[in-house]
C-alpha cells in the first residue's frame, strides 16, 4: 500500500515537471526574437534567417516543441545561443556555487529557526519570547537586499572583516549565507513556536503528565514530534523556495551561481540556458514536496495507509 | 456489591483548598474553601454544572493547573503534603480525561505509551516483563486482541477502545486512587455503561479508590458511593449516594435532580390530534463516496443513512435517536435541503424537495429550518445579535428596515431575550442565552418545521430544561413540527411525541414515545434505555442489558441485520436477511425491524 502511494506521488512529480517545461517554452518562445538580441539590432534579415535556421527557430512551434522535448528527455537541454556550449555545462559550472550556499543557508535556517521558536514557545509571554518573536519579524520582514547592504557595509566597509562580494575567499560565503538565511530562519521560528503552543495545548500533554512523565520528557518526546508535523510543511515550501531565492543575493554580493545566471540569461535571450535553470528551479520544488511528503508518513501516522476497517 | 470502610484513614484529604486563576485583567476564583477527603477503595462522585470546579480540584491534586494558578490550602495524600504533585503522578494517582483520544499521543502506538510509563514507575519488569505486563494491561481493561491493540494508534481506535486504553495507562503505576474527569461524557450511551462498569470492576479487584468527575447525576447514582455537589466552587452537599439521591437537603441539589429528565418517568406531551403530514421522507439514502482523488481509486462507499422512511406532522415533535454514526445528522442535513440525497423522496407540504428549482428552494427553506448543536460555532462571533437575526430577512427580501427591526424584537421575545440582547455580540452571552439567540434567525422567518440537530448536547442540565421548555411553548404557539435529534434519550422522553431510533443509517424501531419508554421492541432500544444511567440509585441492582462491542463501520455493512454483530437474540436468519420495518405480529401502532419480535425467526 505504501509502495503506491511514493510511486504516485512520483507520478505526479513528473506530471508537474512536464507542465513546467512547457510552460516556459511557451513564455520564453513568445518573449521576443533571440536573434535580434544576439547578433544585435544591426543584423541583416540574412543573418537572421541563418540564425533561425542554425537554431531551429525557423520550424513550426509544434515542431520545435516535440524535438525540445525529445531532447529534454535524452538529458541534452539544447547549447547556449551565445557560445554554442551545451546549456548543461554552463548551468552544471555554476551549480557548486549556489549549492553551496543554498545549503548553508538552509542549514542556517533549521539551526537557528527550529531552536528559537522552541525556546519562545517553552518560554511563553516572558522576555525570552518577545525577543524571539521581535528578531524573527525583523528576519522575515527586512528586504534582503537591503540587510546585504547593511552586511556589506558593516563588514567590509566600515570593520574590513569580509570581502564584499565574489566567490574567491573561503570567508566570502559568510555573508550571503547570512542574508539568504535570515528570512527564513524568522519564518521557520515563528512557525515552530506556533506548532509548539498548539500541540502544547492538546490534552495529551496534560495526560501524558498525569501518567508521571516529567516536563522535559513530555516535550522531548510527545510535544517536539508533533509539533513537527505542521512545522514540515513550512520548512518543505523554504526549501522548494531556496534556489529561487539566490537570485538576489548572488546579485548583491557577486556570488558566481545559478540566481545571477539566470538573470544574465533571460537578459541576453538565452533560451537553453533559462530554460535549463528554470527546469533545475522546478525540480527542486518539486524534490522538496516529494521529501516532505515521504517524511509526513514518517512522522505521522496518520497519513499512513488507512486503517483497516475491521473492528 | 462491596461498600467501602466508612473510617479509617482518607487516602487524599483537601482542607480549605483555594484555586484562583490569575490572568491579565482579572482573577478568578475556581474553588473557595474546599473540605474534602476520599477514602481508600470508595467511588467519590464530584458532580456539578460547567465552571463549578470540579476539573480544577482534580488538576490540583497533581498539580497540573499550570503557572497561572494560585493553590492555597492544605492537601495531603496518605497523610503527607502533596507538594507540586509531580510524585504522585502515575505511581499513587491515575488520571483520565474527557476526550480519550485526545489524551493519546498521535504519533505513538498504544504500545510504545504503554512502555513508556512502565519503564518509568516499574522498572524492576526488565523488557520482556514490560512487554507481557503491557498486553496484560489491556486485556484487564477489555482489549481482548491486545497484541494488536499494542500496534494500534489512538486515530486507529473508537472512542471506546481508546478510552480503555487510556486506563490502562493510568492503571501502569499500580495507583491507590484513580481520577476520572468526565471520563464517559464523550462516549456513546452503550459504550458509557461499558467504561464505567470497567471502572467499578477494576476497584472492586484492586480496591483502589476513584473520583468520578461528571456533571451527570445519573452516572453518579448508578457508579458512586459518595457524593459531593459542587457549584462555583463551593460544595454544596456531601452525602453517601442513597441519602443525596433520597432525601437532597439543598435546594440547589433538588433542583438539579428537578431539572434531569428520566426516561419513562415523565410522560411525553400528549400526541396532537393526527393531520396530515408536513414531512413525508420515503426511503432516503445518503451514500459518501470515499475520498475520491486523482490517481486514486474510489474508497468504500459509506453508506450514512440507507433507507429511511418518516413523517412529521404539524405540531409534532419526532425524535431521532441514535448513537454517533447511526446517520441521525445526515438525515436532518437532507431533510433541510443542506446536503442532496442519494435516493429516496423527501416531500415537504405535498412537494418534492430533492428536485427544486432554485426559487423554490429559497421559499422551502423559509419553511424549513435547522438549528446546530453548538451555539458558539453557528453563530458568527464578529456581527451582533440583531445583525444575525436580521439576516434571514434580508436574504429572503421581507420587510423594510422599520418592520425588520420589528420582527427582531418580537422574534428575540419570543426566545426569552430582551432589547438588551440586540447590540450584544455572542461572547457576551451566556450559553443558555446564546442557544436562544442560535433559534431566533431560525424563528424569525415563521417556518412551519424545525430540524433541531442536539440543540442542548453544549448545555447544562438546568439550562438544558429551560431550552426544552422555551421549544415546547413554541411548538404550542406556533404549531411547529420539530425533528429533534439527539442522543440523550432521557431528554427526548421530555419533548417528543414519537420516537425513531437509528442504527447504523437505518431505522430499526420508530413508535409514540410513552410506547418506547415503556415497551421497547427492538433489542437496540432495549439495551439503550438500559443502558442510559438514571438518577436514582435505588436502581443500581436491575438487570442490565450491556452490549458487546461498538457499531460497525458504515463502509463495512454486509448483508443481513445491521444489529447482529452486537445483538443479544440474533438468530441464523439474522446473518442473510435484512429486516424490514413493520408493525409487530400484535398490530400495535409502532414499527420494529427485527425478526425475532416479528416471530419471522
Amino acid at each position: 500500500m505504501a509502495g503506491t502511494i511514493i510511486l504516485r506521488k512520483c507520478l505526479r512529480a513528473l506530471l508537474t515537471l512536464w507542465i513546467v517545461v512547457t510552460l516556459t517554452f511557451v513564455v520564453l518562445r513568445s518573449a521576443g526574437d533571440p536573434a535580434i538580441i544576439i547578433l544585435g539590432t544591426d543584423a541583416t534579415p540574412a543573418m537572421i534567417v541563418n540564425f533561425h535556421h542554425e537554431w531551429g527557430l525557423d520550424q513550426p512551434l509544434p515542431v520545435q516543441y516535440m524535438r525540445y522535448l525529445g531532447h529534454v528527455l535524452h538529458g541534452d537541454f539544447g547549447s547556449s545561443f551565445l557560445d554554442g556550449r551545451p546549456a548543461v555545462t554552463v548551468v552544471a559550472e555554476r551549480l557548486p556555487y549556489t549549492l553551496r550556499l543554498a545549503g548553508l543557508g538552509f542549514v542556517l535556517m533549521l539551526l537557528v529557526g527550529i531552536p528559537a521558536g522552541i525556546v519562545a514557545a517553552l518560554n511563553r509571554g516572558r522576555l525570552l519570547d518577545r525577543l524571539v518573536v521581535a528578531g524573527a519579524v525583523m528576519g522575515h520582514s527586512v528586504p534582503s537586499f537591503f540587510l546585504a547592504i547593511l552586511l556589506i557595509l558593516l563588514f567590509s566597509v566600515r570593520w574590513r572583516l569580509l570581502p564584499s562580494g565574489g566567490a574567491d575567499a573561503p570567508d566570502a560565503i559568510v555573508m550571503p549565507a547570512l542574508t539568504l538565511a535570515a528570512s527564513g530562519a524568522g519564518i521557520i521560528a515563528r512557525f515552530t513556536r506556533v506548532a509548539m503552543l498548539d500541540t502544547l495545548r492538546q490534552p495529551f500533554v496534560h495526560a501524558v503528565q498525569a501518567r508521571g512523565l516529567t516536563w522535559r520528557r513530555t516535550v522531548r518526546a510527545h510535544v517536539m514530534p508533533n509539533a513537527a508535523i505542521p512545522t514540515l510543511t513550512m520548512i518543505g515550501l523554504l526549501l522548494g523556495g531556496i534556489v529561487a531565492g539566490t537570485v538576489v543575493t548572488e546579485t548583491v554580493f557577486a556570488w558566481p551561481g545559478i540566481g545571477r545566471l539566470i538573470i544574465t540569461s533571460v537578459a541576453r535571450r538565452d533560451l537553453a540556458v533559462v530554460q535549463c535553470i528554470v527546469l533545475l528551479v522546478a525540480s527542486t520544488m518539486v524534490v522538496a514536496n516529494l521529501t516532505v511528503d515521504l517524511l509526513y508518513t514518517v512522522l505521522d501516522p496518520r497519513m499512513r495507509a488507512p486503517a483497516r476497517e475491521d473492528r | 456489591m462491596s461498600t467501602p470502610t466508612e473510617s479509617g484513614e482518607p487516602l487524599l484529604s483537601l482542607k480549605n483548598l483555594t484555586i484562583r486563576f490569575h490572568t491579565a485583567e482579572s482573577v478568578v476564583e475556581a474553588v473557595s474553601a474546599l473540605h474534602l477527603a476520599v477514602r481508600p477503595g470508595e467511588i467519590l462522585g464530584l458532580v456539578g454544572e460547567s465552571g463549578s470546579g470540579k476539573s480544577a480540584t482534580c488538576l490540583s491534586v497533581v498539580g497540573l493547573l499550570g503557572r497561572r494558578a494560585e493553590i492555597r490550602g492544605e492537601r495531603c495524600f496518605r497523610g503527607a503534603p502533596i507538594g507540586d504533585g509531580s510524585a504522585l503522578r502515575g505511581r499513587e494517582i491515575g488520571m483520565i480525561f474527557q476526550e480519550p483520544r485526545a489524551s493519546l499521543d498521535p504519533v505513538r502506538t498504544i504500545g510504545a505509551q504503554l512502555r513508556e510509563v512502565l519503564a518509568l514507575h516499574r522498572p524492576e519488569l526488565g523488557r520482556n516483563g514490560t512487554e507481557t505486563e503491557a498486553e496484560e494491561l489491556l486485556r484487564r481493561v477489555g482489549l481482548l486482541d491486545s497484541a494488536r491493540q499494542l500496534r494500534a494508534y489512538p486515530h486507529e481506535m473508537s472512542g471506546g477502545m481508546a478510552q480503555r486504553a487510556a486506563i490502562a495507562l493510568a492503571l501502569a503505576g499500580r495507583p491507590r486512587l484513580l481520577l476520572a474527569d468526565e471520563p464517559t461524557t464523550a462516549l456513546d450511551v452503550t459504550v458509557q455503561a461499558q467504561v464505567l462498569q470497567l471502572i467499578r470492576a477494576l476497584r472492586d479487584e484492586n480496591g483502589m479508590a476513584v473520583v468520578l468527575v461528571t456533571h451527570d447525576l445519573g452516572i453518579v447514582a448508578q457508579h458512586a458511593d459518595r457524593v459531593v455537589v459542587m457549584r462555583h466552587g463551593k460544595m454544596i452537599e456531601e452525602a453517601p449516594v442513597r441519602a443525596l439521591f433520597g432525601r437532597p437537603r439543598t435546594v440547589y441539589t433538588r433542583e438539579l435532580l428537578a431539572a434531569l429528565p428520566r426516561s419513562g418517568a415523565e410522560v411525553a406531551p400528549d400526541a396532537p390530534p393526527s393531520k396530515q403530514s408536513l414531512l413525508v421522507v420515503e426511503n432516503l439514502a445518503r451514500h459518501f463516496a470515499g475520498r475520491c482523488r486523482l490517481f486514486r481509486q474510489r474508497g468504500a462507499l459509506l453508506r450514512a443513512v440507507d433507507g429511511v422512511s418518516f413523517d412529521v406532522a404539524p405540531g409534532e415533535t419526532l425524535a431521532l435517536v441514535g448513537e454517533s454514526g447511526s446517520g441521525k445528522s445526515t438525515i436532518a442535513l437532507a431533510v433541510t435541503g443542506l446536503i442532496g440525497a442519494s435516493a429516496g423522496s423527501i416531500r415537504f407540504a405535498g412537494r418534492e424537495v430533492t428536485r427544486l428549482d432554485p426559487a423554490s428552494r429559497k421559499a422551502f427553506r423559509r419553511e424549513m429550518q435547522i438549528v446546530f448543536q453548538d451555539p458558539g460555532e453557528a453563530l458568527d462571533p464578529r456581527l451582533s445579535v440583531a445583525t444575525q437575526v436580521e439576516e434571514p430577512l434580508l436574504i429572503h427580501r421581507i420587510g423594510d428596515a422599520r418592520t425588520r427591526s420589528q420582527s427582531v424584537r418580537t422574534t428575540l421575545d419570543a426566545v426569552g431575550l430582551g432589547d438588551w440582547a440586540l447590540d450584544r455580540r455572542p461572547h457576551e452571552l451566556s450559553g443558555g442565552q446564546r442557544q436562544r439567540v442560535s433559534l431566533a434567525p431560525a424563528l424569525v422567518l415563521g417556518p412551519r418545521m424545525l430540524a433541531l440537530d442536539e440543540p442542548t448536547s453544549a448545555l447544562d442540565v438546568s439550562i438544558q430544561a429551560q431550552v426544552i421548555e422555551l421549544l415546547g411553548r413554541l411548538q404550542r404557539e406556533r404549531d411547529l413540527a420539530y425533528l429533534f435529534i439527539s442522543h440523550d434519550l432521557r431528554l427526548v422522553s421530555r419533548i417528543a411525541h414519537r420516537v425513531a431510533v437509528v442504527y447504523l443509517g437505518r431505522l430499526v424501531e420508530i413508535a409514540p414515545a410513552a410506547r418506547l419508554f415503556g415497551t421497547p421492541r427492538h433489542p437496540y432500544t432495549q439495551a439503550l434505555l438500559s443502558a442510559v444511567p438514571e438518577p436514582d440509585p435505588k436502581l443500581r441492582d436491575r438487570q442490565r442489558i450491556t452490549l458487546a462491542g461498538e457499531p460497525t463501520s458504515p463502509t463495512a455493512i454486509g448483508t443481513g441485520c445491521r444489529f447482529r454483530s452486537r445483538c443479544p437474540i440474533a438468530r441464523p436468519l439474522c446473518e442473510t436477511e435484512d429486516p424490514p420495518l413493520a408493525p409487530p405480529p400484535d398490530g400495535a401502532a409502532e414499527l420494529v425491524a427485527c425478526h425475532v419480535v416479528s416471530g419471522r425467526a
